[in-house]
């Protein structure tokens, strides 16, 4: 039996862990922007001397969703740096696979000498297929992206309907409750695009 | 495929050379492999790079036991030396690997654990395989900062790495022929890779203080009888260490 992971796949694997460590990054950014907005949008409340109490509990519930944002980015990070460990190592086993698989071919004797090495090395690589390790190891964490996203897109909308009983500075927390759902959106579609790279690796192997 | 070619022998003792590969890649710098067989242990010398793994295997499990092979000798740290080694000790991973100490924590980015290396000290030291008793010599700066050559006294077979070595034609015999012709194709390449006429002098001097019928290098081909001295009385002349010319046809 032919080794059923190629080096293709796995160079497609780095690729794919190279896009998600992008999309982290941006997840990163758009946390600390969330930071920021929500902690605008408060000071700017109060230096107004305007009393807005849902806008407020809003925007507090926007920072500290930001601060579980920045927890889950350092799972995903851990998560990541997993995956690309075992990908490497996928790499070169592959690749001894191949040269023993060309060793085996050249001489009979060659052949019965590798070809025990080489069962087992299948064996090993078939048992820790990198993207099904990845994907234990990210659906966990991804989960809890996945409900931050949603209530972060769930606080956006609130924080709009909020922003309304904001008297004379309605239009400035109209502008951040603005910023906060381009921010959950960009997030959320953010972890899906991570999901989207996770299915795709666990296809290959499928 | 790779040839084999007998070099010495004593009963079960023998010394084989792997060489000539003539559907090489051309690519890769080509390698001459060395064997040293006991009836019970096989050393090998500067077992080359991964991806001519498949003809050196081949080629030597074609003549012996390749299970047999219990220690690996690494004259220095270059890819086309050992960066194979990972491929080696899939076979017998209790195979050891020895080499200068400055590269002991170098090389095992090609594979194997704090287990597999053996480090040789600056001075040098012996190396016992199946009851015999090999030297490794010292070779520092020729051409890297911790080198070393193997010597068999018994059969009079210096192993000298990167010294000897030629970038020679693909149709080139395994043995010098003509002396004055062969060293042309030896002399760019000392020139450059050898960095210290110091260095130089004192292998020099060691080389000739020993008997040596056969200088083995790593590349190109076997220097036998006179012209082991012929080649230690050149490389004795020959400054090294200095780019002549800039650019990159430099070397």
């Amino acid at each position: 039996m032919e080794s059923r992971v190629t080096g293709a796949d796995l160079g497609a694997d780095l690729n794919g862990v190279a896009a998600v460590s992008d999309q982290i990054r941006r997840l990163g950014r758009q946390a600390f922007l969330m930071q920021l907005h929500a902690t605008n949008a408060m000071v700017m409340s109060s230096s107004h001397g305007v009393r807005v109490p849902g806008f407020a509990i809003v925007s507090q519930q926007m920072r500290e969703l930001s601060t579980e944002l920045g927890n889950c980015l350092t799972e995903l990070r851990g998560a990541t740096l997993r995956w690309l460990s075992v990908v490497s190592h996928q790499v070169g086993r592959a690749r001894s696979i191949e040269i023993l698989q060309a060793t085996a071919r050249l001489t009979p004797v060659a052949g019965a000498a590798a070809r025990p090495v080489l069962g087992r090395l299948r064996t090993e690589h078939a048992a820790d297929a990198p993207p099904r390790l990845a994907q234990r190891a990210f659906i966990l964490v991804l989960d809890d992206a996945r409900r931050l996203a949603s209530t972060g897109c769930v606080l956006a909308r609130t924080a709009k309907l909020e922003a309304t009983y904001g008297d004379r500075i309605a239009g400035t927390l109209a502008e951040a409750a603005a910023s906060f759902t381009e921010l959950a959106d960009s997030v959320d579609e953010a972890v899906r695009a991570i999901a989207r790279r996770l299915t795709a690796a666990a296809r290959r192997v499928a | 495929m790779k040839a084999v070619t007998e070099l010495w022998s004593n009963g079960s003792r023998r010394w084989l050379v792997v060489a000539r590969d003539p559907e090489r890649i051309d690519h890769l710098i080509d390698t001459n492999e060395y064997a040293m067989a006991t009836a019970d242990e096989i050393v090998l010398t500067d077992p080359g790079g991964f991806e001519i793994f498949p003809m050196v295997f081949a080629a030597i499990a074609g003549e012996l036991d390749a299970h047999k092979i219990k220690h690996i000798f690494a004259s220095h740290q270059d890819p086309d030396v050992i960066s194979s080694l990972s491929l080696w000790l899939l076979f017998n991973p209790q195979i050891q690997c020895h080499l200068s100490w400055l590269w002991q924590t170098f090389v095992p980015h090609f594979g194997g654990s704090a287990d597999t290396f053996q480090p040789i000290p600056d001075e040098g030291r012996a190396l016992a395989a199946g009851g015999v008793s090999l030297d490794l010599v010292p070779a520092h700066y020729l051409h890297s900062s911790g080198n070393f050559h193997l010597y068999d006294p018994e059969a009079r077979l210096l192993f000298s790495g990167d010294v000897g070595a030629a970038l020679l034609p693909p149709t080139s015999g395994l043995f010098v022929t003509d002396f004055d012709r062969h060293i042309a194709h030896a002399e760019g390449f000392h020139r450059r890779w050898m960095g210290s006429n110091e260095a130089k002098r004192d292998w020099c001097e060691r080389a000739a203080a020993m008997s040596i019928d056969l200088l083995c290098p790593q590349h190109g081909a076997i220097y036998r009888g006179k012209d082991v001295g012929r080649f230690i009385n050149w490389f004795a002349e020959l400054e090294v260490g200095r780019l002549r010319t800039r650019g990159p046809r430099a070397a």
